[in-house]
C-alpha cells in the first residue's frame, strides 16, 4: 500500500477513536455557599485505570458529606473543599499527583483505598503532617507502615476473625477454605480467618487455593465435592474477590454444592451478581444494605443520600462509607481541636473512642491508627437486592497478630 | 588525521546520546511540576531498563519477554539490603538472618540488585540459550511468569502478594539519571566489542551462521548476563522509586511497555532504544497533560479522562505504520555534517534486514 | 477410579478451552507471522457484547457475539495490521499489544473497571452425573463445540477454494501470490475466522465464569501463546494439540501438587513448558513453513 493511503487510514482512526473519547469529561465544580477561606481536602485518587471503581464512590461519599456539611454552616465557620485528582491507577504517578494537590495548600487527604495504591499518596501527606483518613484490610495502612499522619478506618486484620465469629455462633464447624493467593487482601484474609477459627477451636474440612484469572476451578472442586458428598463439610470460606471469586461461586453452584458460603469485602456490592442469579446462602462481611432498608440509621442515610444524588444505588457499600466518614471524622476532630493545624488534628484523631461513624464506630490509640475492633455488618442477597443478616464484633482473644 | 577523524566519529554517538539524556531530563525537570518530575524519575528507569533489553535484544536479535523477571529480583534484592534493619523486623520477622541484618547504602544495594539479578541470569542461561527464536521467546515468557509466582508465593522472603514496603525513597532525578547514563555507556561500549559484533553478525542470518558452524552460544550467554545486571539496577532504582511494591509491578504491564519503547525506536541501535524510551516517556506526558483540560488562551481544552492511554496506543501504531524499523530505523545517531556518507558512520547496522529473517517481502 | 475420571473430564475441558484460543492464534502466525496478542480482545469484545444485549434467545446472543467478535478481528487488520504488512515479527508483535492496550483501555473508559456478572444459559450452568462423577453441562458443550469447529476448520481447509489457498499461503506466502493468491482477501478471511473462534470462544467463556471485565482476554492469550508455542508455532493441528498437552499439565499439577506448593502451580506449568521447549524445540508438531525461519 502507497504511504499517503496508509496516513489517511491511520489519521481516521486516530479521529474516530478521540471522538470516541470526547464524549467523557468535565468536573464537577466545588460547593460554594459559605464565606471564608475554605478547608481544603485533597483527594489523589484513581479515577480511571484497573481500580477505579473503588474510588469512584469513596470521591462521591465524601462529596456528599461535604455537601452537607457546608449546608449546615461548615467547619469552625470555613467550607469544605474537595480537590480531586487522576491517579490513572499508575504507581509511578501516585506520590507526584499527591504532592501537586498538597502543594494546593491542602489541610487534609483521603487517598485511595488500597495499600499499594494509597500508600504513595499517604506518604506524601504524611512528609508534611497533612492528616489522612482512608482505609485497606491490610494493617501498614496505619501509623506503623506509613506514618502518624494516616488513620485506617478498617478493622485490618479482624474482617476474618468476625466472619469466624459469626459462623461459630451459627453451629457451623466444618469449613472448606478456598484461597485466592493472587493478591495481598485475599491470601492474608484466608490466612487470618485459619488462625481465628484455630483460636476458636475449630477444625478445617479442607483447603485448595485458586488464582483470580483462573477461568475454571473444576479440579478444586472435584475435590471440594467429594467431601461434601462425604458430608464432611458444612460451609465454604472464599478468601477472594470479584470477578475470580464470582465465578468461583458461580461454579460451585453449578455443580450443585448449596453449603454456605462466607466472602470478605472483596464480595461487597451487587455489580458482580449477574454471574450467579439468585444466589443464595451467601455471606458477605462488610458493607451493609446498599440497596435500600439497612437498619443502621447512618448507613441508611449515606446510601440514600448516594440515591439522592446519583439516582441509583451506591455500586459499592464500603467505599461509599469511607469517603463519607473521612469528611465526617475530619470535621469533628477540626472542631475539637478549634484548628486546621495539621499535629492538632492528628492529636484529636488519636483520641477517637467508639465514634460513632456511619461507618462504624472508629477507636484510634496514639499506638493505632487502625480501628481494628469495631463490628463490620454480614449482609446477603435476595434477588438483586442486599439483605442485612447481622452486625458481628471479632470475638476476644481470635485476632491475629497484626502490627498494633 | 583520519584515524582520529574515524576515532571520533566511532564515539561520537555516546556523547551525544549522553547530552540528549541529560538535556531532556534537566528540562522537563526545570520546567514541571511534582507530576512531571515523578514522571522525568520514571521514565530515566524506564531508560535503563530499556537499554537492559536493547543489551541482549538488540544485539542478539533474540526477543525475550522475560527481562522484566530480573528487574523484579533486582528490585527485592534492593529493597530487602537497603530497608533499615530495625523496620525490617517490623514488617518481616520471618527473614533469614543475613538478609535481615543487612543495611547497605542505596548504591551498594542498587549495585547488588544488579549483581543478583545477573546471576539469576547466568543461571538461567544455561537452558534459555539452547533455543532459538520463537522457542526462545516462549521460554523467556515462561521465566517471567515463574519469576513472578515464585516473587508472589515466597512469603518468607518476598512477603508474598503483599509485597515489600518502607524502602528509603532515594531514587531522585539525579540518582536515576546518573545510573542511566552508566546504562548507556555500558550498553555503548558492549556493542563495540568483538563479542557483541559476532552476535549482531549471527542476528542478520542466524540460519547461515549455524549452517557454517559458527556457535554463538557464548556471546549471547555473557550479552544475556550483562542484560540482566543493567535490568536488576532499574528494578533496583524502581524499588527504590516506589516505597513499596509487589510483584504484580514486574509483569505484563512493565514488559510491554519497555519492548514497545525498544521497538518503536528501533531495536538495532543504542539510539534506538533511547530515542524509543524517550519518546514514549514524552508522548504519555504529553497526552496526560492533554487530557486533564486545560486553558490556553482564549481556547478551553476540555478533560479527556483515559486519553493518555488510548492516545498512546494510537500514537505508536501510527509510528510503527510510518516507520516499521522504528524511528531510528536501527541506526545509531549519524554523525552531524555528513549524516549520508557511507563509513562515517560507527556501529551501522545493515538496516535493511529483519530482526528475525522474514520469509519475504510483501 | 472416580476421582481419575473426573480429572480426566477436567483436563479434556480445560484442554478444549486452550485448543479453542490457540487455533485463533495459530491461524494468524501460520499466514502473517504475527502472533496476535489482540486476540484476547476479540474475546473481550464478543464477552462485553454478552453483557450489553439484554435477554434475547440464546441463538441471538451467538450470533451477535461471533458477529462482533469478526467486525473487531476485521476492522484490527484492516486499520492496524494490513498497513504494517511486511514489517518484522517485533513490529508486528508490538503492534499487537499497542492494539490490545488502546481496547482495553476503551473498554474501561466505557464500561469501567469493575466487573460486570452475566448469567448466560442456565440449562448450560446445571451438571448431571456419571456415576459418583458430576460432570457440569457445559463440559461436553465445550469439548462438543471445540470438536466440531475443528473439523469444521479442517473442511474448510482441504475442501474449499479460499481454504486451499490459505494452506498454500501458509506454506510459502509468496509463491502463493506468485500463483495467484490474492493476499487481501486470504489475510481477511484469516482474521474473520479468527474474530468467529474467538467469539464461540467468548460465549462458552462467559457460561462458564459469568463474569465480564475489560481484561478477561489476557490469560486465555497468554496460555494460547505457550500452546502454540508447544503444539509446533504455524502449525493448526499443532496448535490444538499443544492446547490439550498444557490442560493436562495444569490439571495433573492442580490436584497433585502438595497443598504447600500448590500456589507455585504456575511456576511449575511454565517451568514445563521450558523444559518441553528444550526436548522439543520445534513444538511437537513441527510445521513446513516454519522449519527455514527459526
Amino acid at each position: 500500500m502507497r504511504k499517503p493511503i496508509r496516513i489517511v487510514l491511520v489519521a481516521a482512526l486516530a479521529v474516530v477513536s478521540l471522538l470516541a473519547l470526547s464524549a467523557g469529561g468535565g468536573t464537577a465544580a466545588p460547593e460554594k455557599t459559605l464565606a471564608g477561606t475554605p478547608i481544603v481536602i485533597a483527594m489523589p485518587l484513581a479515577l480511571t485505570g484497573i481500580i477505579s471503581f473503588y474510588d469512584q464512590p469513596n470521591l462521591a461519599g465524601a462529596q456528599i458529606a461535604a455537601a452537607q456539611v457546608n449546608k449546615a454552616g461548615g467547619v469552625l465557620g470555613r467550607p469544605l473543599k474537595i480537590i480531586s485528582a487522576d491517579t490513572k491507577s499508575d504507581l509511578g504517578l501516585i506520590a507526584g499527583v499527591a504532592q501537586s494537590l498538597l502543594a494546593k495548600k491542602a489541610d487534609l487527604m483521603i487517598p485511595t483505598l488500597d495499600y499499594d495504591f494509597g500508600g504513595p499518596a499517604a506518604r506524601a501527606a504524611c512528609a508534611k503532617n497533612i492528616p489522612a483518613i482512608s482505609e485497606a484490610g491490610d494493617s501498614r495502612y496505619g501509623l506503623q507502615g506509613i506514618g502518624r499522619c494516616l488513620f485506617n478506618q478498617f478493622p485490618s486484620g479482624s474482617e476474618a476473625a468476625i466472619g469466624a465469629t459469626w459462623a461459630w455462633s451459627k453451629g457451623w464447624r466444618h469449613p472448606y477454605v478456598l484461597e485466592d493467593p493472587s493478591i495481598s487482601y485475599s491470601k492474608t484474609f484466608f490466612e487470618n480467618f485459619k488462625h481465628s477459627w484455630g483460636k476458636l477451636g475449630g477444625q478445617i474440612a479442607g483447603e485448595d487455593t485458586f488464582m483470580n484469572s483462573d477461568q475454571s476451578i473444576a479440579s478444586q472442586i472435584t475435590k471440594m465435592k467429594q467431601l461434601v458428598d462425604q458430608k464432611k463439610v458444612d460451609f465454604i470460606f472464599m478468601g477472594s474477590y470479584a470477578p475470580g471469586g464470582a465465578s468461583a461461586t458461580k461454579q460451585i453452584r453449578a455443580a450443585g454444592i448449596n453449603l454456605p458460603i462466607i466472602g470478605g469485602a472483596g464480595f461487597d456490592g451487587t455489580f458482580w451478581l449477574g454471574a450467579v442469579p439468585n444466589l443464595k446462602n451467601f455471606y458477605v462481611i462488610a458493607g451493609g444494605v446498599t440497596t435500600g432498608g439497612d437498619p443502621n440509621k447512618l448507613r441508611a442515610a449515606v446510601y440514600s443520600a448516594y440515591k439522592a444524588k446519583f439516582k441509583k444505588d451506591a455500586p459499592l457499600g464500603e467505599q461509599t462509607l469511607n469517603g463519607y466518614s473521612a469528611v465526617m471524622a475530619f470535621k469533628k476532630a477540626i472542631e475539637r481541636a478549634k484548628s486546621t493545624d495539621g499535629l492538632k488534628v492528628i492529636a484529636q484523631l488519636e483520641k477517637f473512642k467508639n465514634e460513632p461513624l456511619p461507618i462504624g464506630n472508629i477507636t484510634w490509640t496514639p499506638k493505632c491508627h487502625i480501628s481494628k475492633l469495631r463490628s463490620l455488618p454480614i449482609v446477603t442477597f435476595v434477588g438483586t437486592k442486599e439483605k442485612f443478616v447481622a452486625e458481628v464484633a471479632p470475638k476476644a482473644g481470635i485476632l491475629p497478630k497484626t502490627l498494633c | 588525521m583520519d584515524v582520529l577523524r574515524t576515532g571520533v566519529r566511532a564515539i561520537w554517538p555516546l556523547p551525544a546520546l549522553l547530552g540528549l539524556v541529560a538535556a531532556a531530563a534537566e528540562i522537563a525537570w526545570a520546567a514541571g511540576d511534582s507530576v512531571t518530575r515523578g514522571v522525568v524519575i520514571v521514565a530515566m528507569i524506564n531508560l535503563t531498563l530499556v537499554i537492559g533489553l536493547y543489551v541482549f535484544v538488540g544485539n542478539s536479535g533474540v526477543f525475550s519477554f522475560g527481562s522484566v523477571g530480573f528487574a523484579s529480583i533486582g528490585a527485592y534484592t534492593a529493597a530487602l539490603l537497603v530497608i533499615p534493619p530495625d523496620q525490617k523486623s517490623i514488617l518481616q520477622p520471618d527473614l533469614p538472618g543475613f538478609i535481615a541484618r543487612a543495611d547497605f547504602t542505596s548504591v551498594e544495594a542498587t549495585l547488588m540488585g544488579g549483581v543478583v539479578a545477573a546471576a539469576a541470569g547466568a543461571v538461567l542461561s544455561i537452558p534459555l540459550m539452547r533455543l532459538n527464536g520463537i522457542a526462545a521467546a516462549l521460554a523467556t515468557f515462561a521465566v517471567l511468569v515463574i519469576i513472578r509466582t515464585v516473587a508472589n508465593s515466597w512469603t518468607q522472603v518476598t512477603n508474598g502478594a503483599a509485597g515489600i514496603s518502607g524502602a528509603p525513597v532515594t531514587t531522585s532525578k539525579n540518582a536515576a539519571l546518573v545510573w542511566a547514563l552508566i546504562a548507556i555507556v555500558v550498553g555503548f561500549v558492549f556493542q563495540s566489542t568483538g563479542l557483541a559484533l559476532r552476535l549482531r553478525g549471527s542476528r542478520e542470518d542466524d540460519v547461515a551462521a549455524r549452517s557454517l558452524g559458527v556457535n554463538i552460544r557464548t556471546e549471547r550467554r555473557v550479552a544475556w548476563v550483562i542484560h540482566a545486571f543493567v535490568m536488576g539496577v532499574g528494578g533496583g532504582l524502581y524499588a527504590q522509586y516506589l516505597g513499596s511494591f509487589n510483584s504484580s509491578f514486574f509483569y505484563l504491564a512493565l514488559t510491554f511497555t519497555t519492548l514497545a519503547m525498544l521497538v518503536v525506536g528501533g531495536i538495532k541501535s543504542l539510539t534506538g532504544a533511547v530515542i524509543g524510551s524517550l519518546t514514549i516517556s514524552f508522548i504519555a506526558e504529553f497526552l496526560h497533560r492533554v487530557e486533564q483540560g486545560a486553558d490556553v488562551g482564549p481556547l478551553h481544552i476540555p478533560a479527556r479522562p483515559g486519553l493518555r492511554e488510548v492516545g498512546l496506543a494510537i500514537i505508536m501504531l501510527v509510528i510503527l505504520v510510518l516507520r516499521p524499523r522504528g524511528l531510528t530505523n536501527g541506526r545509531e545517531l549519524p554523525w552531524p555534517r555528513l549524516p549520508r556518507r557511507r563509513g562515517g558512520v560507527v556501529r551501522r547496522s545493515a538496516g535493511s534486514e529483519e530482526l528475525i529473517p522474514t520469509r519475504e517481502e510483501r | 477410579m472416580a476421582l481419575f475420571l473426573q480429572h480426566l473430564i477436567d483436563a479434556i475441558t480445560y484442554g478444549s478451552q486452550f485448543a479453542l484460543y490457540a487455533l485463533g492464534i495459530a491461524l494468524i502466525f501460520g499466514i502473517l507471522g504475527l502472533i496476535n496478542f489482540a486476540h484476547g480482545e476479540l474475546l473481550m469484545a464478543g464477552a462485553y457484547t454478552i453483557v450489553l444485549i439484554g435477554q434475547p434467545p440464546w441463538p441471538v446472543v451467538v450470533i451477535a457475539t461471533v458477529g462482533i467478535a469478526i467486525v473487531f478481528a476485521l476492522a484490527m487488520e484492516r486499520a492496524a495490521f494490513r498497513p504494517l504488512r511486511g514489517a518484522s515479527p517485533p513490529t508486528l508483535l508490538i503492534a499487537s499489544f499497542a492494539v490490545s492496550y488502546g481496547l482495553q483501555n476503551l473498554a474501561i473508559l466505557i464500561e469501567g473497571s469493575a466487573p460486570k456478572g452475566k448469567s448466560i444459559s442456565r440449562w448450560l450452568s446445571e451438571s448431571f452425573s456419571i456415576g459418583s462423577v458430576s460432570v457440569p453441562k457445559l463440559d461436553p458443550v465445550t469439548v462438543g463445540v471445540t470438536l466440531v469447529l475443528l473439523a469444521a476448520l479442517g473442511l474448510f481447509l482441504q475442501r474449499t477454494r479460499m481454504g486451499v489457498q490459505m494452506r498454500a499461503a501458509a506454506e510459502d506466502f509468496r509463491m502463493a501470490r506468485i500463483l495467484g493468491v490474492r493476499a487481501n482477501s486470504v489475510i481477511a478471511t484469516a482474521f474473520g475466522v479468527s474474530g468467529l473462534l474467538a467469539g464461540i470462544g467468548a460465549y462458552l467463556l462467559v457460561a462458564q465464569t459469568g463474569e465480564v471485565s475489560y481484561d478477561l482476554g489476557s490469560n486465555p492469550v497468554l496460555y494460547a501463546f505457550v500452546a502454540t508455542v508447544l503444539g509446533g508455532m504455524g502449525s493448526l493441528r499443532g496448535a490444538v494439540l499443544g492446547g490439550y498437552v498444557f490442560g493436562a499439565i495444569f490439571v495433573l499439577l492442580q490436584s497433585y501438587l502438595p497443598l504447600e506448593l500448590r500456589s507455585y502451580r504456575d511456576a511449575f506449568a511454565f517451568g514445563a513448558v521450558i523444559v518441553m521447549l528444550l526436548v522439543r524445540p520445534q513444538g511437537l508438531i513441527v510445521a513446513r513453513s516454519v522449519v527455514t525461519r527459526v
